[in-house]
């Protein structure tokens, strides 16, 4: 059997579906391009707008400074690169890189119309195959991003590669509340409210229903931890946010 | 090992959230746009409080258009271009003193631009958090008879008013109390941060 043959035998998981691994990327694809017009009414909605408020304390963690040089990864429509590029000025620089073009012309447009301009690279770029030289980046974000990526162990091993030693990579994401009154309550609203809301707002219940079952998916706050010591990272720590709803991950390279 | 942290970090985020918001709006207002901050540009400015123990970082950044920005937040990589210490206390009585550390040039430039902001901290903290709350807190400051104690008693229950404001209306406008436990969770630690205050001001006091 060739390798192209073991590889289409393989399956990931893609929701709570299994598709064929190279299926994933087309499907998250298929996801973000639907949902990229609508993508920032539907954060506000679906988190109440507390989604800014975990997005501001990770960029405050980050302890950002004037001159940084800072990778978005994942950075979609641009609310942490904008928060970046206010303040690394004129002497660093922030690229947002993702993966869907749809998303990144959503940001650019908003950044732009906001007067973010000129330390702001804007990429089409895969998670797992980076196109940085080694020990390039102070800081690498991936904020909501990380539980679409097809394979995360190879992400994470790129990022460790473009950072620069002593920076660190941050990452958002939804993680396992560990409340269990609170799961229960998240749960419903997660299966039951959030995809209708979707079709309310966006008329795309399916897209949500694939973000609240990929969230459900992606690995526990300590599964997670491991991942990014067993990628290399030299030091790997977490907070959670709001029980557990969303987890800051950060990892550091020496 | 556990690391994780809940409520507090929150809550110092939403004060520098609402520090940058005065300042920035202070700016707007300002006749020159905050010209007389050009020497802070792409420089930290650490301000620390000492009697709320609180310390915040200071970005100024001179945007493509002109127009200078603060960016606040309560973590920095490295150290600040200057540091600058002073009791709010002080500040309220209009006793002004600061301690200096790091570059002295910044330092100095960065209060002399604060001085010719004339900010109006009631209007500033009525367009963020209500008219009420800063007439409150404007009225108490203004008739200048009651005692700086009182004031800053005032100033932290605005905080701790304005936090849980913020924080408790977003649920109550929706139907689903999803985060009703965060709330309460974050209450507390408002709660347990007005108490500190208090205890500060109690020591200060004596
Ligand atoms: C939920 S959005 C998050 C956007 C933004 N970071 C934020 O916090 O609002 C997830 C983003 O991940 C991007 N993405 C998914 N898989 C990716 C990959 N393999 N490489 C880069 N970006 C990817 C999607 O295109 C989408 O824009």
């Amino acid at each position: 059997m060739t390798t192209e043959q073991t590889q289409s035998k393989k399956t990931i998981d893609f929701g709570f579906s299994e598709v064929p691994l190279e299926e994933k990327v087309k499907k998250v694809k298929g996801v973000f391009d639907s949902v990229a017009g609508n993508y920032d009414i539907m954060n506000d909605v679906m988190s109440f707008g507390i989604h800014r408020l975990w997005k501001r304390h990770a960029i405050e963690l980050s302890g950002i400074r004037p001159g940084n040089v800072v990778l978005d990864l994942a950075g979609g429509t641009g609310d942490l690169t904008k928060a970046f590029a206010k303040r690394v000025g004129k002497t660093g620089r922030v690229v947002l890189a993702d993966i869907n073009e749809s998303m990144v012309r959503v940001g650019r447009d908003r950044l732009t119309n906001e007067g973010i301009i000129g330390n702001v690279n804007y990429t089409i770029t895969n998670a797992e195959a980076l196109t940085y030289p080694d020990n390039t980046f102070d800081l690498v974000t991936i904020s909501f991003g990380l539980r679409n990526v097809t394979n995360k162990d190879k992400a994470l091993a790129e990022i460790y590669r473009v950072l620069k030693p002593g920076g660190q990579l941050m990452v958002l994401e939804f993680s396992k509340v560990t409340q269990p009154l609170l799961a229960k309550a998240y749960d419903f609203y997660s299966f039951n409210i959030l995809p209708k809301m979707g079709k309310l707002i966006a008329d795309d219940e399916d897209s949500y229903q694939y973000l609240a079952e990929s969230i459900r998916m992606h690995p526990d706050q300590e599964t997670l931890k491991q991942m990014m010591l067993e990628a290399g990272f030299d030091k790997a720590e977490y907070l959670n946010m709001s029980e557990g709803i969303v987890a800051l991950h950060r990892g550091w390279k020496y | 090992m556990d690391t994780s942290e809940n409520s507090p970090g929150l809550v110092n985020t939403s004060l520098s959230k609402l520090f940058e918001t005065l300042l920035n709006q202070a700016i707007q207002l300002d006749d020159q746009q905050g010209q007389a901050f050009a020497a802070c540009d792409e420089k930290v400015i650490q301000l620390t409080l000492t009697d709320f123990a609180q310390t915040f970082f200071l970005i100024y950044q001179i945007q493509p258009d002109g127009h200078g920005i603060f960016s606040v937040q309560n973590h920095l990589m490295g150290s600040p271009d200057c540091h600058l210490k002073f009791s709010c206390n002080d500040w309220i009585q209009n006793q002004p003193a600061y301690n200096i550390s790091g570059d002295e040039t910044v330092a100095e430039a960065f209060i002399e631009a604060v001085k010719t902001l004339e900010i109006d901290w009631e209007e500033q903290l009525s367009k963020v958090t209500g008219d009420l709350i800063a007439f409150k807190v404007g009225s108490t400051v203004r008739q200048g008879q009651k005692t700086s104690r009182e004031a800053k008693q005032k100033i932290g229950e605005t905080l701790k008013e304005y936090l849980q404001f913020e924080i408790e209306v977003l649920p109550t406008h929706s139907q689903i109390n999803r985060f009703a436990h965060n709330v309460q969770q974050t209450t507390q630690a408002v709660d347990q941060l007005a108490e500190r205050i208090q205890r500060l001001q109690n020591t200060s006091s004596t």
